[in-house]
């Protein structure tokens, strides 16, 4: 009869070692990640793709400051032709690269919905970004680098286009 | 006694499980935020409907002030000029950096 009382603390017991040691051995097993292929990227472990995730969402965060201060740059540039307009009495090739700036960063946003949706599906990856599905996180990667590099190349040709214009309006009035 | 024992290890066992959890939980998981910006609701530089109204103003100008801004239209100085393209410079220089330094980046 005392060994029947004790049978429901025995298994109880048993229980929270099993629940204890299911815990804790993958942390302690540290067995080596396999890479495994994928299209576009190569072989790759797990957490290499977890970095690489982590390294496009940082990117992304990134181009929204960039697209941040981009307005503030146009938002500068509208006082400085109000300025020349005084000045001048006409600033028309400046009021023409700072609505091509306008355009190209609007082109930019857009572009960025693309990245914006890939990001918010998540495809491959838990909440806190660790690998569900090997395949699927590989295209998500691949996919927003695509998307992301587009906004990219756009944001550059803005700026540049945006130097070239100012130092074309600058030398014309040092002649 | 035997159940004073059992009880005894039981409750060393969950001491060291609350142990372990603890040293687990003192690894924080690490993520970043989600993304500022909602699909299909991208910020401009425009503003939207749905942003709160500024209250309205209870203090009405004085009379006198209204003029006086009317009146002072102050041409363009050779400060303004320098401080504009100054400021120009710095975010078009600021913005450059970051991409650049961004393509870099990606090309490790």
């Amino acid at each position: 009869m005392k060994k029947l009382k004790l049978l429901p603390l025995i298994v109880l017991l048993f229980t929270l070692m099993a629940v204890s040691v299911a815990e804790i051995s993958p942390a302690i097993a540290k067995t080596p990640e396999p890479a495994r292929p994928i299209p576009g990227l190569g072989k790759m472990t797990d957490t290499e793709l977890r970095n690489a995730w982590l390294k496009r969402r940082a990117w992304y965060d990134s181009q929204s400051e960039v697209i941040r201060d981009a307005y503030r740059t146009a938002e500068a540039f509208e006082a400085y032709i109000e300025v020349m307009k005084k000045k001048h009495g006409d600033a028309y090739p400046l009021e023409v690269a700072v609505s091509k700036y306008y355009a190209a960063i609007q082109d930019a946003e857009l572009a960025r919905v693309e990245a914006n949706k890939i990001f918010s599906r998540n495809a491959g990856f838990n909440t806190n970004y660790y690998i569900l599905d090997h395949q699927l996180a590989g295209q998500s990667i691949v996919d927003v680098h695509g998307s992301l590099k587009h906004v990219h190349f756009i944001l550059f040709e803005a700026h540049r286009e945006l130097r070239k214009d100012l130092n074309a309006w600058l030398r014309r009035g040092r002649d | 006694v035997k159940n004073l024992i059992f009880a005894g290890a039981l409750l060393g066992l969950l001491f060291m499980l609350a142990g372990c959890q603890g040293e687990q939980s003192q690894t924080p998981a690490p993520s970043l935020p989600l993304p500022q910006v909602r699909v299909d609701k991208l910020p401009t530089a425009t503003l939207t409907a749905t942003s709160t109204p500024e209250p309205a103003t209870t203090e009405a100008p004085t009379p006198t002030a209204i003029p006086q801004a009317q009146q002072v239209q102050p041409m363009p100085t050779r400060d303004d000029e320098a401080f504009w393209l100054a400021q120009i410079e710095t975010l078009l220089d600021r913005n450059e950096r970051r991409l650049n330094s961004l393509d870099k980046e990606l090309r490790r």
